[in-house]
């Protein structure tokens, strides 16, 4: 009886200092996915006086048979994964240089943390400013001088660099978040299995893949999860920079749902339509991956 | 004297090297903005020399000048902007703890029955695209008049800074030991006293990085601002810095790179002084969750 009492009091308690956040859940998430997932079944631009027209699966099926979003998804792809597999690369060398004792870590480790903090409108101008195809642009200056290019390279305005140069700023600007949390992985694997592995007389390249990486592989698995989930969101280096293009070579699905119901006609139907796709897209391609890299975990 | 055996002399040798690597690498998260800063301090005739100079030969404050004093080609004065982000960043912060402490430690502390579903609704919301969240929200922002205010950004801005902080915070608060809370329900504190004077003192680190976490989440967002703040008056720090200065035939690289610095500081400042909170709270909320 007291039990029962306790359980319900714990419930009440909780409602209480859950409610708050939960209504304003329903507010800023629930009610507008629900909208927005409606609105994919209409034909809706703002721009004419039509108003909100019912078409069924209309939108989906110009979805479908657009070529530009079939690109736009294949960018998507392009910009996440390299992005993803660039920070990871990164801060896995990164973390293993600064992981033996030395004075000032602290400090330097603060200093590899820096980029994640600059605002990504600030890293996209320093991106247009570095990457400037005239002679003001000083990689274009540093590489003409050491012999790599004859001719200054217009690399935001050509559409096959422009993809690689603002995937580097991409990964310059969030490598640090991966860089923490594997170093943070690193440090709490015990000393003792890395002695052991010292004394079967295994090298550093075996001690890293068959103590290190298993002892990191849950944290890996989270932290590529939520990067890939954020990187696909994440649209401001590539506004700020090409506004997807040159010739839609930049154009993720983030950039072509802005322009679709924001600029332009004001297609927010359609738009609508891309975005619901890409939550079920994003949804089964993360239960997937949790499934199979999560895999060995209780 | 001691003698120095091989061995000794081989591992300090690799130590060196390690170091020099070390030192080497930090090129990498530094020279960009190195750069950003020293340009920000050179006339414009400098910027335009080639090849180019490493410090300013003529460090001037022009480009500063020029930004404060509202020079530039805008209507506005710069520093609205900044105000502007101000106002947002410290809303969105204060709004957000201020729901997500009590929801975070009843997902901590308190038993109840569907609590475990809790993180997939984290992860879930973290999936949500803001662009496609963003239609509704923009037209409800026309029909509520909140299209050009501050409550009109702070209000779509909870959508990604809520769960996060609330999952964030959960970490810190599952670190406090649970004898504390037995030993204030040994003192005769109630379950609201044992939150507010037991549990809130100690986390207070942890609402400390959470807190810098959402002000650099709100202080850097851009599409939504562009979309919400339709008036130049009212536009945030990134939006104002992109319409100054992308698209603009004459390329304003000192002014641009010294609006930049002037962006970065208050998060930089920020991070001096509480990045022991900031990383330390950034891996415990993702390793805890």
């Amino acid at each position: 009886m007291v039990a029962t009492r306790r359980e319900l009091g714990n419930g009440v308690f909780a409602f209480f200092l859950i409610l708050p956040s939960f209504l304003i859940i329903i507010l800023v998430i629930v009610y507008p996915l629900v909208n927005a997932i409606v609105t994919s079944f209409f034909r809706y631009l703002v721009t004419d006086a039509q108003g909100m027209v019912f078409v069924g699966f209309r939108n989906y099926a110009r979805m479908f048979a657009s070529q530009q979003f079939w690109n736009a998804l294949a960018h998507t792809v392009v910009y996440v994964g390299g992005t993803v597999v660039g920070e990871l690369a990164i801060a896995f060398a990164l973390a293993l240089l600064v992981n033996v004792r030395f004075r000032a870590r602290d400090f330097i480790n603060s200093l590899f943390f820096v980029p994640w903090i600059i605002p990504s409108v600030v890293v996209a101008l320093i991106t247009k400013f570095l990457f400037f195809d005239h002679f003001h642009g000083v990689v274009n200056v540093v590489l003409k001088q050491l012999g790599i290019i004859r001719e200054f390279v217009p690399w935001l305005k050509d559409s096959n660099l422009a993809m690689p140069t603002v995937l580097l700023a991409t990964i310059w600007k969030m490598f640090p978040f991966m860089f923490v949390i594997i170093y943070a992985g690193l440090q709490a694997i015990p000393e003792e299995q890395v002695e052991a592995g010292k004394i079967d007389g295994a090298n550093a390249f075996r001690r890293f893949l068959h103590i290190t990486l298993p002892n990191l592989r849950e944290i890996i698995v989270l932290a590529t999860t939520l990067e890939f989930i954020w990187q696909f969101q994440y649209m401001t280096v590539i506004w700020a920079t090409t506004q997807g293009g040159p010739i839609d070579t930049t154009t993720t699905l983030p950039v072509l749902i802005y322009r679709t119901a924001f600029l332009g006609g004001m297609d927010m139907g359609y738009g609508s339509t891309i975005g619901v796709f890409w939550l079920v897209f994003l949804l089964a391609f993360s239960v997937l991956y949790v499934r199979v890299a999560g895999r060995g975990e209780e | 004297m001691k003698t120095r055996n091989p061995a000794h002399t081989v591992r300090t040798l690799r130590r060196t090297v390690r170091m020099l690597l070390v030192v080497l690498a930090l090129v990498i998260p530094l020279l960009p903005i190195f750069w950003m800063l020293v340009t920000s301090f050179k006339p414009q005739p400098e910027i335009f020399r080639l090849p180019p100079t490493v410090l300013p030969l003529a460090p001037t404050l022009k480009n500063y000048a020029a930004i404060v004093g509202g020079t530039l080609a805008t209507s506005i004065n710069f520093l609205r902007y900044f105000r502007n982000s101000f106002v947002v960043a410290l809303g969105t912060v204060i709004t957000t703890l201020m729901f997500s402490t009590p929801a975070a430690y009843a997902f901590s502390r308190v038993p109840f029955r569907g609590k475990r579903s809790f993180i997939y609704v984290v992860l879930v919301s973290q999936m949500l695209p803001v662009v496609l969240i963003l239609i509704p929200l923009y037209r409800a922002a026309i029909s509520l008049r909140l299209v050009s205010t501050y409550l009109g950004l702070i209000i779509p801005y909870l959508m990604f800074t809520l769960p996060f902080s609330i999952w964030m915070l959960k970490g810190y608060f599952d670190t406090i030991p649970r004898e504390l809370d037995e030993a204030a329900k040994v003192d005769g504190c109630t379950r609201m006293q044992a939150m507010l004077r037991v549990i809130m003192p100690n986390v207070k680190p942890g609402l400390t990085a959470t807190a810098i976490v959402t002000f650099i989440m709100a202080w850097d967002e851009y599409i939504i601002s562009l979309t919400i703040m339709d008036k130049n008056s009212m536009r945030t720090l990134p939006v104002g810095m992109i319409q100054t200065f992308v698209g603009e035939f004459t390329i304003k690289w000192g002014e641009m790179m010294a609006a930049s610095v002037m962006a970065t500081v208050p998060v930089v400042l920020l991070f001096v002084f509480l990045s022991r909170y900031l990383i330390g709270g950034l891996v415990a909320g993702a390793v805890k969750g």
